[in-house]
């Protein structure tokens, strides 16, 4: 008997969870957004990926008016959380983080369905520089000699890298073109142990993010040879750019935001016009600087034709890599 | 020096920073002792929750978690066998033991004491020595790498005593399977089998959450009827004569883990498994080991907690993470505009030095907390087996499934526990896995990466350190050998 | 004649698991395929030297409690095909229920609210505190 009523109880409890959830549904729509919207990012929570993200997305809450929830799909290399966010309805509730490399994806591994037609780009945030560093024991100190260096002793001058088909490995095949060059690769897992080896003699020369390198140049242990944006770098002005030391050479990976395919077009523009307000938002730019985080703003038709040429430029470098 | 540390002092015992740092230890044991989550991922939550925070209010919260994890893993691996995180594996064969023989209190107490003495005295390295000692972290390169790689491995053959083909097999089926997914020179995705969720390989936590919950829970179902009857509870009691006579191990165990911390790649779990092994080596009653000795807990607390303080060393002064958890401090760090290096210490003193001395406040918190969690958590062994067992599925499958959000973990979790439950069945040893799957990667990349550097392998043994860490390897491996020989003379 | 005990039936599958990454061999470039190769044989070596070798004798633990451990882990693997199909709250929920009833708890009031005490302090702790969107359901979805 007194199972039986405790029985009652609990169905009348899910049954009235289920109630309120259905209740809640039902109530009528009003504009873009209105509830919840999830962001998918598929590296680990703390990653440059994850901590750029987060910082703009606090903001959009603001100009938006919703809460975003993020996700950290981080398995198989990323390539799950592309794959769920290439999948996920295209209703702007589910949007994502994108770096410049992704839409290749498919040539490199097996099985992967997502395409450079798979996302509807909504707007660039930011664009990180590399720096070039050289160890103590190279004697590198510029461009110049850098280049030098691997023409006496071709493919044996030692190339750190953060890791195959990532921004660094690109940075490195673009270079190798560019000055006619080869170098020998070392990939380590992640930038910052690239730097270590840097720092500990164990490797020339390596081409991490600015955030990964800075401390270990400010401790003396590498030595700064250029940065790889168009302009010099705020924090570390002593360090010219890759231009200035007649290369005309540039590479950047930049971040972006986009959503899964067939995202309507007013979706997108009041997205854009958020991220827009975000990045000209001074108390942004502020703790973004702090947070090392190299804010570029491109939206709009700009970005959309910027994400296919993108997609061509990567394609062709990676086929070529494969050969 | 002195007066940062007077600014520390101040900065960490104010009544808000006092309470962040008993919140992250609080919410810190619980997520390492519960199986399935880690320490790890219990950082990682976290950090957007020290969003909000004073930078060293956050720094001090995510200290809490992170300490307070690597010693929460313990508790389930004394008292159910299910070591809550792979750093609490080595404790598992010592704690279950020792349940077993009603000593639960006392494997908890010397638990909880060996913890906050490895978390204080690293705290205190982090204090005094993180310059001088960070030049560790830049000595060690891909060739000493192989060699911490290799002598980790070699703790395998300690752990399948007795039958050492199986532990041998169950290591290298396991280093292959550490190879599924983009290999580290090209990035080509090996034996994915077109699959592109194994691009990035098998979850190694999921593998061994799996591995090491669900044949727990198969054994818990096996022994119906005495089974049932629940283990008794014991008082929490601290020997302390015991305690004493094992300071040599303390030192010894301590240093080993702030190393192992120091150096990148190696977290807390090789710490452990790694002292553990010398500790057996040196003891006088190896015998008692895997029978319930507590010199073994000792050892692979102090080595695990060890590891916290030191891993912050070359993470805060060159920017370099010396484990996971350390990875995803520094992210936090980055966001609070705390940005790593050898200026952060002028240049953000009252918080990178009240983050220091908290950090050593923590781990003296950590022995109370942890005290009267135990006294709690000791209740568990009265659970009915039937709901624990259902308890720790659902811990396994949700714990496994958050780490990446993907599914695929979670039935990477379940085979692993089936296969576990037969190999534990024909008697193969599950710990191998732990250490091949997280040596393996290191290992391979840093053979790689040897080989880059000289085409001829024999010249690594120019490099000090290589041969100073392959000494330590040839005497490690044949001290038993030596010590027997000492004896025989001795009887002669 | 060599006996067919379970320990070399464990072999046999982990020894047809090895060939299965043996196929996959000849597709992996140069430079990737040297490491694991040297593990793949190491590996073979092994399970036929454990295959040849005089077997222990196998600890047996009865029928039924065979059959307990069956059902249950199948149970289990019902439970995580159920996760993506109905849902973490449905599928836990149900799960837990079953897993209880099997295994014979008492029915008292512990039997009724603990199920639904441990699925709903699991959901919100994570979807509410650890912002970790548990798995929904295709077929059929519950989200609170």
């Amino acid at each position: 008997m007194k199972n039986r009523m405790v029985l009652a109880l609990v169905i009348l409890l899910v049954g009235a969870f289920l109630f309120a959830n259905g209740s809640a549904e039902t109530q009528s729509a009003p504009a873009y957004p209105n509830k919840t919207i999830q962001m998918i990012v598929p590296y680990g929570a703390g990653g440059g990926a994850d901590i750029s993200v987060r910082l703009v997305t606090k903001y959009l809450e603001k100009e938006l008016g919703q809460k975003f929830v993020i996700q950290n799909v981080s398995g198989g290399s990323g390539t799950i959380g592309f794959t769920q966010l290439a999948n996920a309805k295209a209703d702007g509730y589910t949007l994502g983080y994108f770096s410049s490399t992704q839409t290749n994806d498919g040539l490199l591994f097996e099985g992967i369905k997502y395409d450079n037609t798979s996302f509807t780009p909504i707007s660039m945030y930011a664009s990180d520089p590399h720096i070039v560093i050289a160890s103590k024991s190279s004697g590198i100190t510029n461009m110049k000699q850098l280049i030098e260096a691997a023409k006496k002793n071709p493919g044996s001058l030692t190339f750190g890298l953060g890791g195959a088909w990532t921004s660094h490995d690109f940075l490195r095949m673009n270079l190798e073109s560019a000055a006619g060059v080869t170098f020998k690769r070392m990939v380590f897992q992640g930038g910052a142990a690239a730097v270590t080896a840097v720092a500990g003699n164990n490797c020339s020369v390596a081409v991490p993010f600015v955030s990964e390198a800075l401390a270990q140049i400010e401790a003396g242990n590498v030595v700064p040879i250029a940065i790889s944006s168009s302009e010099r770098y705020a924090l570390a002005n002593q360090i010219p750019t890759i231009k200035e030391s007649g290369f005309d050479f540039e590479h950047t990976m930049w971040r972006a935001f986009v959503g899964p395919a067939g995202l309507s077009a007013d979706i997108v523009k009041v997205l854009d016009a958020a991220i827009g307000k975000v990045m000209s938002d001074s108390e942004f730019l502020k703790e973004a600087q702090a947070a090392g985080i190299f804010t570029r703003y491109i939206g709009g038709s700009e970005f959309a034709a910027f994400y296919e040429e993108n997609h061509q430029l990567y394609k062709k470098l990676i086929e070529t890599a494969l050969k | 020096m002195w007066e940062n540390i007077l600014l520390g002092l101040q900065g960490a015992f104010t009544l808000e920073n006092l309470l962040f740092e008993f919140i992250g230890v609080v919410i810190g044991i619980i997520f390492g002792a519960l199986p399935g989550f880690s320490a790890t991922m219990g950082v990682a939550v976290f950090v957007p929750f020290s969003y909000v925070l004073e930078p060293g209010a956050a720094m001090l919260l995510l200290s809490g978690v992170y300490c307070g994890g690597v010693y929460g893993g313990s508790i389930p691996a004394v008292l159910i066998g299910i070591p809550g995180t792979p750093a609490s594996v080595p404790t598992s064969f010592e704690g279950r033991a020792l349940v077993r023989k009603g000593r639960s209190g006392e494997a908890l107490a010397t638990v909880t004491l060996a913890s906050a003495f490895g978390g204080f005295m690293s705290a205190l390295a982090l204090l005094f020595f993180a310059p001088l000692l960070a030049i560790v972290a830049l000595k060690v390169g891909p060739p000493e790498q192989v060699m911490i790689a290799i002598f980790g491995l070699s703790v395998v053959s300690m752990l399948s005593e007795g039958n050492m083909l199986k532990g041998i097999f169950v290591a290298f089926i396991s280093l292959l399977f550490a190879t599924v997914g983009q290999d580290p020179m090209l990035g080509f995705p090996r034996f994915t089998f077109g699959n592109f969720m194994l691009t990035g390989g098998f979850e190694t936590v999921s593998i061994l959450i799996g591995l090491f919950s669900l044949p727990e829970v198969f054994k818990m179902l096996e022994s119906s009827k005495e089974g049932q009857k629940a283990s008794k509870v014991s008082r929490m009691y601290l020997n302390w004569k015991e305690n004493f006579a094992n300071w040599f191990n303390y030192i010894r165990s301590t240093v080993i883990g702030i190393v192992i911390g120091i150096i990148p790649a190696a977290g807390p779990d090789i710490a452990a498994f790694l002292s553990y092994n010398e500790a057996k080596k040196a003891s006088k009653h190896p015998e008692l080991y895997g029978d319930g000795s507590t010199e073994g807990i000792i050892a692979s607390e102090a080595a695990n907690n060890g590891v916290t303080g030191g891993s912050l060393i070359p993470l805060l002064t060159l920017s370099i993470p010396g484990s996971a958890p350390a990875a995803i401090f520094l992210g936090a760090m980055i966001i609070h505009g705390l940005r790593p290096g050898p200026l952060l210490f002028t240049q953000h003193a009252a918080t990178v030095y009240t983050l220091l001395v908290g950090f050593a406040v923590v781990n003296i918190m950590l022995f109370f907390v942890g005290w009267v969690f135990c006294r709690f958590a000791g209740k568990i062994l009265v659970i009915p087996k039937q709901i624990l067992a259902v308890i720790i599925v659902v811990l396994a499958s949700v714990g496994s499934f958050s780490i990446q959000q993907s599914m695929m973990d979670v039935v990477t979790m379940y085979v692993s526990g089936i296969i576990g439950y037969f190999m534990l069945k024909y008697n193969y040893p599950l710990s191998p896995v732990a250490l091949a799957l997280l040596l393996g990667p290191m290992l391979e990349e840093s053979l790689t990466l040897t080989n880059t550097m000289y085409s001829n392998f024999f010249m690594i043994f120019t490099r000090p350190l290589t041969v100073v860490f392959l000494l330590f390897i040839i005497v490690s491996l044949f001290w038993p050998l030596i010590k027997k020989q000492f004896k025989k003379r001795k009887a002669v | 004649m060599k006996k067919l005990t379970g320990n070399r039936v464990f072999l046999l599958v982990s020894a047809l698991v090895l060939f299965a990454f043996s196929t996959q061999l000849s597709k992996i470039p140069q430079g990737a395929k040297e490491y694991p190769l040297v593990l793949l044989i190491v590996s073979f070596i092994t399970v036929v030297l454990l295959f040849i070798k005089p077997q222990q004798p196998e600890e047996t633990i009865g029928k039924e409690n065979a059959l307990r451990i069956f059902i249950f882990a199948i149970l289990t693997a019902i439970s995580i095909f159920l996760l993506t199909k109905i849902g973490y709250i449905l599928a836990t929920l149900s799960f837990v229920y079953a897993g209880l009833w099997y295994l014979k708890l008492k029915k008292n009031l512990v039997f009724y609210l603990f199920p639904i005490i441990l699925t709903l302090s699991m959901y919100f702790l994570f979807t509410r505190v650890l912002s970790v969107i548990l798995p929904m359901g295709t077929w059929f979805s519950l989200t609170l």
